[in-house]
């Protein structure tokens, strides 16, 4: 027998095994799910998600959270935005622990009423870009709570607001149960997150020198603005630009608009620092001081500086 | 001056029996949706914008064509406009990191389909045997907005396509007003990534009934 077909051999061995083993594994050791009295999520919202996992409730904590808490609102967006930022109060980290309290929950105007206790499911979110991290609510799964009686009802259609018991077996159908149940989902919860959320993302919030910042960033560009238009969250706008000069990072720089503070405005020139995100395209190199508007006073002396390092 | 005017009054004439149409309420025949909403959008015209690196402008346009060659199998006929505020239908596509920055609910999902104005045009019935007949709420779609993110590794590049072509048919046909997901796991609609890039029978004769 020749190397190669040895090689093909014990490759085939090899994933028929694999194959045997992991059903075996299936077998022995079932995936728990609780049943849903509904299945879908919330009628009448506004978003259609094309999900990666099946839609159930232990594949929202497994795979689609970075974060399950229990929070009272203390703010929502304002009225009649489609879709904006809740304050809410963790009175209870179920899932991974929230850097701070009260945190902001990213998700429809008209998800969560203020002063009402949830447990939700949260995709923890971060980018330079934006002025603070936040979390996106999984809308799939928002969960009244009523702590003195340890009841959970779910939300199943959004305008009307109309909660029900969400799963089959009522005794989950409680805080404390359905809190034990999470909690044995966090093992599975580690290794699947990171796949479909931005756990691995770390912005840096300043550069402790425009030395530092102009060695951490991949492009330096000098742009005009020659549309600007305010995302559908009014958080940032997007510009289409003109490059006036590429300080640093010769040649493309791989984008034709960017994110931009919501001010920003067509004519107007900034000075932008960006670095290149692994998958692709590029970000603000650091939260703050990335973006310097020609009514910045610091923008001049920065675009001498720029200059004469080219020169 | 003359000729717009005629123009735009053969545009209407031919247009209103689809709106009427589209907005007279009716028994539906079928309802294989989760939700309870149905709509449809009288212009289905699709702007196109694509950012970065995401795809290659061949490849976005391909999967585009494609969605809309699937829809026309229901009968469901779409254009392409240059002209922004003249698009019923907005497709982004671009680098996952910054299509999530532009939406975040994009987060944890292969693509989504987002109703920017629609009006809620009346009611159609549905004889469905659990619960009894209920109420199907039908919207007109004046303006939807989708995004689709460049995918990460796949081991097979044809997994890659076919599960780009599914996508894009998915999220056109919510923009069409395939609102809420299919039950069945066959189908375009199902609210499940896959590889099924072909509409069945069931995804067409949903929304068909509704034009």
């Amino acid at each position: 027998m020749t190397k190669g077909r040895k090689t093909v051999l014990v490759a085939v061995v090899v994933l028929l095994v694999s194959a045997v083993a992991y059903a075996a594994v299936s077998v022995l050791f079932p995936t728990r799910r609780l049943a849903l009295t509904e299945f879908h999520g919330p009628r009448g919202g506004t978003v259609f998600g094309l999900s990666p996992v099946e839609p159930t409730f232990e594949n929202h904590v497994i795979w689609l959270s970075t974060n399950v808490i229990v929070g009272t609102v203390l703010t929502t967006p304002p009225e009649g935005a489609s879709v904006g930022f809740y304050e809410v109060q963790v009175e209870e980290n179920i899932l991974s622990r929230t850097v701070e309290s009260p945190i902001k929950v990213y998700g429809e105007g008209n998800l969560l009423t203020q002063g009402e206790t949830y447990l939700l499911l949260l995709a923890r979110f971060a980018a330079a870009e934006y002025p603070f991290d936040f979390y996106v609510a999984r809308a799939d799964f928002t969960f009244r709570v009523d702590i003195p009686s340890d009841q959970v009802q779910r939300l199943v259609n959004l305008p009307e607001r109309v909660f029900i018991a969400p799963f089959q077996d009522p005794r989950y159908n409680s805080l404390s149960r359905l809190r034990e149940y999470i909690r044995s989902l966090a093992p599975a919860n580690k290794v699947h997150s990171s796949q479909f959320l931005r756990n691995n993302v770390q912005v840096i919030e300043e550069a402790p020198s425009q030395a530092a910042l102009i060695n951490m960033a991949d492009h330096i560009l000098l742009v005009e603005v020659v549309s600007a238009e305010p995302i559908r969250n009014g958080m940032l706008t997007r510009v289409e630009f003109t490059t006036l000069n590429e300080f640093k990072g010769e040649g493309r720089h791989g984008t034709n608009s960017l994110l931009l503070p919501p001010d920003a405005k067509v004519n107007q020139r900034f000075i932008i620092f960006l670095v290149e995100a692994e998958e692709g395209g590029v970000t603000w190199a650091t939260r703050r001081g990335s973006v310097v508007a020609e009514d910045d006073p610091e923008f001049s002396a920065l675009l001498e500086k720029l200059t004469a390092s080219r020169r | 001056m003359r000729k717009v005017i005629v123009i735009l009054a053969l545009v209407l004439i031919l247009a209103s029996p689809i709106v009427v149409s589209a907005m007279a309420p009716r028994a539906l025949t079928v309802f294989h949706s989760d939700g309870t909403t149905i709509g449809f959008n009288p212009n289905r015209t699709i702007w196109t914008h694509l950012f970065d690196d995401g795809f290659t402008p061949t490849d976005f346009a391909a999967y585009v064509d494609h969605a809309r060659n699937q829809w026309v199998r229901a009968g469901i006929h779409t254009s392409r406009v240059n002209d922004r505020p003249a698009a019923s239908i907005e497709i982004f596509g671009g680098t996952r990191i910054r299509l999530e920055e532009e939406e975040p609910e994009l987060i944890g999902k292969v693509g989504v389909a987002i109703i920017v104005r629609s009006a809620h045009v009346g009611n159609h019935t549905f004889d469905c045997p659990d619960p009894g007949v209920r109420s199907i709420s039908n919207h007109r779609v004046d303006l939807m907005r989708v995004w689709v993110p460049q995918r990460g590794f796949l081991f097979f590049w044809w997994q890659r396509t076919d599960r780009n072509r599914t996508t894009f048919t998915h999220e056109l046909g919510h923009a069409l007003g395939w609102f809420g997901h299919s039950r069945n796991s066959q189908d375009v609609m199902y609210g499940v990534d896959g590889m099924r890039p072909e509409l069945t029978t069931r995804d067409i004769e949903h929304l068909r009934q509704n034009y």
